[in-house]
């Protein structure tokens, strides 16, 4: 393994001369910043994990491009972040073409479900999982890189093209939504 | 009420802490063969081959476009109420006897 303390300018230099290996280091440094957002955005599965390579090749097919005025940890965040929208624009056309009402409701709370866990964090999970997936993939998007990824208002607006304003209103109104849902856990 | 700070305070951890938000290990071996597989895939040798003969074909078509119009608008001329447009096109001109003539066609046509 390419050693990690090899800044990412370098293994960029290095990528764009075809070095394989130095790009690889690069996805191994940033795999978990990419499954933070797409997991979070789209719950764990064969999904999330398809957008997460997506990611990837589709950075790698801009490495050219990539001017590194921003950092590489919130370029990748964009990409992973407009991918999942898509994905979620996607499954929504699939859904509302061939599955009818109630069953919709439920192929989205089971979609995001990972390998069996405890029963109770397993419900929490999908607790969660399923106020987050009833959000407006807008509001999602705002909610994954606050509330998940850990981004502050500021960069979020930044990663995802929006004044300061838009994000913080897009945050109150999904925090007012998911409050009573999770408000039993809160509790807890 | 809460006010939104509290709220993030508040969901924040439970929304974080809900999942494990890892993909299955061997993730950057599974991006490096999609990356390699995608390289070598007959899609892009081919894009790359219309590209090519999209920019051979490119002026040529220009060319002919160009030479078709021309003799279009020498052809037919102005005169008759037509735009210069129409002209270039090669357009009959639109009167009321070349519209029942089109629809006479069209009736015609469709009659088995």
């Amino acid at each position: 393994m390419m050693n990690d303390r090899i800044p990412d300018g370098e293994l960029l230099q290095r990528a764009r001369s075809g070095d394989q290996a130095a790009f690889r280091t690069l996805v191994e440094r940033y795999e978990q910043v990419v499954a933070a957002t797409v997991i979070g955005m789209l719950g764990s599965g064969p999904e999330a994990e398809d957008v997460g390579q997506e990611t990837f090749i589709r950075f790698y097919a801009s490495l050219n491009r990539f001017r590194e005025e921003a950092s590489l940890k919130t370029y990748l965040t964009r990409i992973a972040i407009n991918l999942s929208l898509n994905s979620i624009k996607r499954q929504k056309r699939f859904l509302s073409r061939h599955v009818e009402g109630d069953l919709v409701e439920t192929i989205e709370l089971n979609s995001g479900s990972g390998p069996a866990d405890r029963a109770e964090s397993r419900e929490v999970r999908e607790v969660v999982r399923h106020a987050i997936d009833r959000l407006a993939p807008k509001q999602r998007a705002v909610v994954t890189l606050r509330l998940i990824d850990g981004y502050s208002t500021r960069e979020t607006a930044e990663i995802l093209g929006l004044p300061e304003g838009t994000v913080l209103s897009r945050l109150s109104r999904a925090l007012k939504k998911l409050q009573p849902q999770l408000q039993p856990l809160m509790e807890a | 009420m809460m006010k939104d700070r509290d709220l993030v305070d508040a969901l924040g951890p439970i929304i974080r802490d809900a999942e494990d938000r890892r993909f299955e290990p061997g993730f950057s071996h599974r991006v490096m063969e999609r990356i390699r597989a995608e390289a070598g895939a007959p899609v892009i040798v081919l894009s790359s081959a219309l590209r090519r003969q999209f920019l051979r074909l490119a002026p040529i078509a220009a060319a002919v476009l160009v030479a078709l119009s021309a003799y279009s608008l020498l052809g037919l001329g102005t005169s008759s109420g037509q735009s210069v447009l129409e002209a270039a096109l090669g357009l009959e001109p639109l009167t009321v006897e070349t519209a029942y003539a089109l629809d006479q066609g069209f009736y015609t046509d469709g009659d088995d």
